[in-house]
C-alpha cells in the first residue's frame, strides 16, 4: 500500500491513533492488525519510516512515551499473533480490513479542490465550534447529503482539530440513496465504521454524543441502518436505540458491542429483540450483519433476476439440482424442478421469519445464491437421516425404540440409508465399462478429494475431468431427458 | 459424491453448452424451460399470496 503519510508529525498522529484504538477496542482493532503478515510488513514499513531519535515523545495528549519504545511495543503487540493459521479467505478479510483501517489516517495526496478542503485549527479547546452534524436546513436533506457525506472530527483532547469534508456522488453506484448514522464516542472507531459505510455507498452521518445522536436522528432520520456503541459514555447504547426505536419503531440498527462474547451476555439485550449485536468488528461480520438488515428481495426483483439468468447459468442449475437430487435419492423423491422451485419460495420466504426462509443479499450473483440454497435443502434433508438414525435405540432382538416422545417409524431412516447406498450402487454398476471413472467414483463416494484420487490413480488433471465428465454424462445423460443417457431409476 | 454436483459449477459456460448439445438437447431451447419452471415458481406464490390476502380481508369482516 503507497501510504501517504510521509511527515513524521503525521507518522506520530498515526502511532497515537493506533494505539488508542488498540487500547479502546483490543477485540475489534488490535485482532483486525494482528493477523496477517502481509499487512505487518507494511506497517513496520511504515513505522521504519519514521525518524525516531530516542527521547523524542509523542505530542499528543498527556501521554509520553518514547518513540522507539512506542514502536518496539507495537511491533510486540502485534508481532505475537503474527503468524497465526490464518487461512486465505481470513487473511483477504483482515488484509481489507486493515487497508480499511490504514486509510483512515491517510491523508488527500490530490491538490486542493473546491469540493474537498481541511482546515487546522490548533486550538485545544474549540471542538465545540465544528459541530460533528450537519445541520438539516429543511430545504433539500439529499443536496445536504451530496455536499457533505462525512464530517470526521478529531479528539477535542488532541491539539490538532480536522475537519474533512468530501462530495460524494449524490448517487451511489449501486442506484440506491443509502444513508447511514454512526453513534460512536471513540473517533478511530467512528471513522472505521464510516469509511467501510462509504466503501458500500453509503452517505454516512456520525455523533460523538448521545443528545447529537437523537437530535440528529430527529433532524435527519430515519436511515437505512443506525450503528451504535453499546458503550456511550453518557447513555448507554441500549438506552439510545430504545429512544430512536420510540421515533421510528422499524428503524434497522446494530448495537456494536465487542466487550461481549456471545449476544446472551450483553445486558438488557432483551429489551432489543431483533436488534443484531455486533460483536466482532471485522468489517466481514458488519458486512454480514448488514446484508441481513436489507429488505427481503421483492417478486419484481426475483422476476428480473430470472429474467437475467443467462443459458449457461439455467443449465448449471438443472445440472446441479439434478444432482443434488440424484445423490440424496434416499432422502425423499424429489425432482430437480421441485428442488430448484423451493430453492426460489424459500427467497419470498426471507430469513427474519426464523424459519427456512432464505435471504438473498444482492451481492451474491442469483444463480450462486440458488445453487447454494439447493445445496442447503438437500444437505439439511441427509443431516435429517442422521439424527433420525441418533434418536432410535435398538434392544438385543433389533427392535428399534425412539428416544423421543414423537412416534417415528424406525423403518423410515434405515430404509432410506439403504436406498443412499443403493444409489451408489447403481452409479457403480452404469460405470463398469469405464475403470478410470468408476474409480473415480468410488473414490468420491468414499469421500476422498480431487487431489487424493488423483494420486491414488496416479491420474493427471485432465484424465480425471474427463472421468468426472464421463460419470455426469453417463448417469444424467440428455437434460431433455430423451434417449442418450443410461439414466438412474426414477431420474427424469 | 456431492463432488459430482459440485463439478457442474465448476464448467465453462461453453463446456456446459457443449455438454448440454452433445447429449442431444438444444441448449437454448432447454435454458427457456428451465427459466419456465423458476417461473412457475413465482407465479404460485404471487397465487398463494393472493389467496392468503383474500384470506385476510374475508377474516377480517
Amino acid at each position: 500500500m503507497d501510504h501517504a503519510h510521509s511527515q513524521p508529525s503525521d507518522a506520530l498522529q498515526f502511532i497515537h491513533e493506533l494505539r488508542r484504538a488498540i487500547n479502546d477496542n483490543p477485540k475489534g482493532a488490535a485482532e483486525v492488525l494482528e493477523q496477517d503478515a502481509q499487512l505487518w510488513v507494511e506497517l513496520k514499513r511504515f513505522l521504519e519510516r519514521i525518524p525516531a531519535p530516542a527521547d523524542q515523545t509523542l505530542p499528543c495528549e498527556e501521554v509520553n512515551i518514547p518513540i522507539r519504545t512506542e514502536q518496539e511495543r507495537l511491533r510486540e503487540e502485534l508481532g505475537n499473533h503474527l503468524f497465526d493459521n490464518s487461512t486465505p479467505d481470513e487473511k483477504k478479510h483482515l488484509r481489507e480490513a486493515l487497508e480499511n483501517f490504514l486509510a483512515l489516517f491517510e491523508t488527500p495526496k490530490q491538490p486542493p479542490r473546491d469540493d474537498i478542503h481541511t482546515t487546522v485549527d490548533n486550538s485545544p479547546s474549540n471542538s465545540t465550534e465544528i459541530d460533528p452534524i450537519i445541520p438539516n436546513d429543511g430545504h433539500d436533506s439529499n443536496a445536504a447529503e451530496s455536499d457533505r457525506s462525512e464530517v470526521a472530527v478529531l479528539s477535542p483532547s488532541l491539539p490538532r482539530l480536522s475537519v474533512l469534508s468530501s462530495r460524494v456522488s449524490p448517487t451511489p453506484m449501486n442506484g440506491g440513496n443509502k444513508s447511514a448514522l454512526v453513534i460512536e464516542y471513540n473517533e478511530s472507531l467512528s471513522r472505521m465504521f464510516t469509511a467501510f459505510l462509504k466503501s458500500d455507498h453509503y452517505l454516512v452521518r456520525t455523533a460523538y454524543e448521545s443528545e447529537d445522536a437523537l437530535r440528529l436522528y430527529r433532524d435527519c432520520g430515519p436511515f437505512q441502518v443506525v450503528l451504535i456503541d453499546y458503550r456511550m459514555p453518557t447513555k448507554n447504547g441500549i438506552d439510545i436505540a430504545l429512544d430512536i426505536l420510540k421515533q421510528d419503531p422499524t428503524q434497522p440498527m446494530i448495537i456494536i458491542a465487542p466487550d461481549y462474547r456471545s449476544e446472551d451476555e450483553v445486558p438488557r439485550r432483551k429489551e432489543l429483540m431483533g436488534v443484531p449485536f455486533l460483536l466482532d468488528m471485522r468489517n466481514s461480520r458488519l458486512q454480514k450483519v448488514l446484508d441481513k438488515l436489507q429488505p427481503r428481495a421483492t417478486r419484481e426483483e426475483v422476476d428480473r433476476a430470472i429474467t437475467a439468468l443467462t443459458t449457461a447459468d439455467l443449465l448449471r442449475l438443472r445440472k446441479f439440482g439434478e444432482w443434488r437430487v440424484c445423490l440424496s435419492r434416499g432422502t425423499d423423491h424429489r425432482t430437480w424442478e421441485d428442488l430448484l422451485q423451493e430453492a426460489l419460495c424459500l427467497t419470498f420466504e426471507g430469513a427474519e421469519g426464523g424459519g427456512n426462509g432464505r435471504h438473498w443479499n444482492k451481492r451474491v450473483p442469483f444463480v450462486n445464491y440458488l445453487v447454494g440454497v439447493m445445496r442447503s435443502i438437500t444437505r439439511r434433508r441427509k443431516g435429517d437421516i442422521a439424527l433420525w438414525c441418533d434418536i432410535f435405540e435398538y434392544d438385543a432382538e433389533g427392535q428399534g425404540h425412539c428416544l423421543l416422545d414423537t412416534e417415528i417409524s424406525p423403518e423410515i431412516a434405515a430404509d432410506q440409508l439403504l436406498i443412499e447406498g443403493e444409489t451408489c450402487d447403481r452409479i457403480f454398476e452404469q460405470l463398469k465399462d469405464y475403470p478410470t471413472a468408476l474409480f473415480v467414483a468410488h473414490g468420491l463416494s468414499e469421500g476422498l478429494k480431487t487431489n487424493e484420487i488423483m494420486k491414488e490413480g496416479g491420474l493427471s488433471e485432465n484424465e480425471y475431468r474427463a472421468a468426472v465428465r464421463r460419470i455426469r454424462m453417463k448417469l444424467l445423460g440428455p437434460t431433455n431427458g430423451g434417449d442418450g443417457g443410461e439414466k438412474l431409476d426414477g431420474q427424469n | 459424491m456431492e463432488q459430482l454436483a459440485e463439478s457442474v459449477l465448476e464448467l465453462s459456460d461453453e463446456e456446459i453448452l457443449a455438454e448440454v448439445a452433445e447429449s442431444g438437447a438444444d441448449p437454448q431451447q432447454e435454458a427457456e424451460r428451465i427459466r419456465l419452471v423458476l417461473r412457475q415458481a413465482v407465479k404460485s406464490e404471487e397465487v398463494e399470496d393472493k389467496r392468503v390476502s383474500n384470506l385476510g380481508e374475508t377474516t377480517n369482516f
